[in-house]
């Protein structure tokens, strides 16, 4: 098994960034989380625990990956739903992190992945540790 | 897969329970959730099928405590235990630290229990990672039921390497949390040995790049990476197919075209208040790590040094 750390300046960077975003895109909750359920960041509240929340995004996002699989090959790069009052757009940020997004309303903002992929490659950009950590260790 | 998060002080472990169907794996989850005080009971997550049979997994965040200082948080993870849920297992298994195997006492379900054993190895090989070198206690579930198998019997079974293993009787309680307890403090254990010898390691390295830790019986092993080849200068790239638009007030046609310098763009909200599109400023602050090297440690670094202790239950 491999760790995963998290800096308090990255995660200070990471904050910066997301709560800017989020005030672009008008999100209500946006949450930066490891693809195996740890919390890296929030922006927003719910008033909720955001590690079930984180734990069943990865889930939405793993099966819809599983489902793309069966299907031949086919990479989904985003999982979203859409509900009367709320709607989650789930992306991934490179290969161990995942990007939950949660708007109000029964619609999600357009071009929601342009804006997605903009935030995503920021974060890859201000904290390259978040998808290389400084040591692994490997078996 | 461990995390450590020095900004909010906290440690995130996860612990699957694993076995054949209907061992008792989402009884003992269901056990350790009612036994938390009210004041601190957070939410158990079950996706099951309406016949109450794990379809994809249940899940169960526990605190439990501070350590020096940052709060231990465990997620407890079940698997569906059917057979054919099998690519589901392995998306549970994923990042594991710990695993407690929940094998079912009774004679006629001996056959599953060695076949989930078998499963649990080979999926967790196909991460990469073996069962021998992880933390792991067994759990012999249903010790109420008639026809079982004693401990010596199942221990010949299913624990050859004789590690830890309790006897239990999940649906009413018993057995469930010294099974926790022994697999937290084995995860926790294991989680700090690992941060000395990756400590260690970066100290001999004496660099902040990306090396591999290779943990053999012979001891630590270090491998830098091989630094990334430089990068030709590419032919200019194709232009991207899209173009995010600028929200930034157009100048009137009568002015000059200046260069902006605000960083205008997408997510423009103010001149200064937007990280977006604004070139990057210079900054002291290294983005890695600084092991090894004569540096002026920042105050907040000082929070970067932690010891982890195993968690010792009080005696009551």
């Amino acid at each position: 098994m491999s760790d995963f750390t998290i800096f308090s300046d990255d995660a200070a960077k990471v904050q910066r960034l997301m709560t800017a975003y989020q005030a672009s895109v008008k999100a209500e909750y946006i949450v930066l989380c490891h693809r195996d359920g740890s919390i890296i960041a929030e922006v927003g509240s719910l008033g909720i625990d955001a590690t079930p929340l984180a734990v069943l995004s990865t889930a939405s996002f793993d099966s819809a990956r599983q489902v793309g699989m069966m299907l031949g090959g086919e990479n989904f790069q985003a999982v979203s739903f859409t509900g009367e009052n709320r709607s989650i757009y789930i992306a991934p940020v490179d290969q161990a992190l995942l990007l939950v997004q949660i708007f109000p309303g029964s619609k999600l903002p357009n071009r929601i992945e342009d804006f997605n992929r903009l935030l995503v490659e920021k974060l890859v950009d201000a904290v390259p540790a978040f998808t290389q950590n400084t040591s692994r260790l490997v078996r | 897969m461990s995390s450590i998060n020095f900004a909010t002080r906290e440690i995130s472990c996860k612990v699957v329970y694993y076995g054949p169907g209907l061992s008792g794996k989402t009884t003992n989850l269901q056990v350790i959730h009612q036994k938390m005080p009210q004041d601190k009971r957070t939410d158990m997550v079950s996706l099951a099928t309406e016949g109450d049979r794990t379809l994809f997994f249940d899940f169960l965040p526990l605190n439990l405590g501070d350590i020096k200082g940052f709060k231990t948080r465990f997620q407890l993870y079940t698997v569906p235990g059917q057979v054919y849920y099998n690519s589901t297992r392995k998306l549970v298994l994923r990042g594991v630290d710990g695993i407690v195997f929940v094998a079912d006492s009774q004679r006629s379900r001996q056959a599953e229990n060695l076949e989930s054993l078998q499963n649990l190895r080979q999926n967790l090989q196909d991460y990469g990672m073996d069962l021998d070198d992880m933390p792991f206690v067994l759990q012999y579930n249903k010790r109420d039921m008639d026809n079982v198998f004693t401990l010596d019997e199942l221990n010949k079974e299913l624990n050859p390497r004789n590690v830890p293993f309790f006897p239990a009787t999940a649906h009413n309680g018993k057995g469930v949390v010294t099974t926790l307890k022994t697999i937290a403090m084995l995860v926790i254990e294991k989680f700090n040995v690992k941060q000395g010898f990756l400590r260690q390691a970066a100290a001999n390295v004496g660099n902040t790049g990306v090396h591999d830790v290779s943990l053999t019986k012979e001891g630590v092993s270090v491998k830098a990476q091989a630094p990334a080849a430089p990068q030709q200068p590419a032919a200019a790239p194709a232009a991207s197919p899209f173009r995010m638009p600028s929200f930034a007030a157009k100048p009137p046609a009568s002015a000059p075209a200046q260069p902006s310098t605000s960083g205008a763009g997408l997510f423009q909200k103010g001149a200064t208040s937007s990280p977006f599109g604004r070139p990057r400023a210079a900054t002291t602050i290294p983005r890695m790590p600084t092991f090894g090297r004569d540096v002026a440690k920042p105050q907040a670094d000082a929070d970067d040094e932690i010891e982890l202790r195993p968690y010792i239950p009080k005696k009551k």
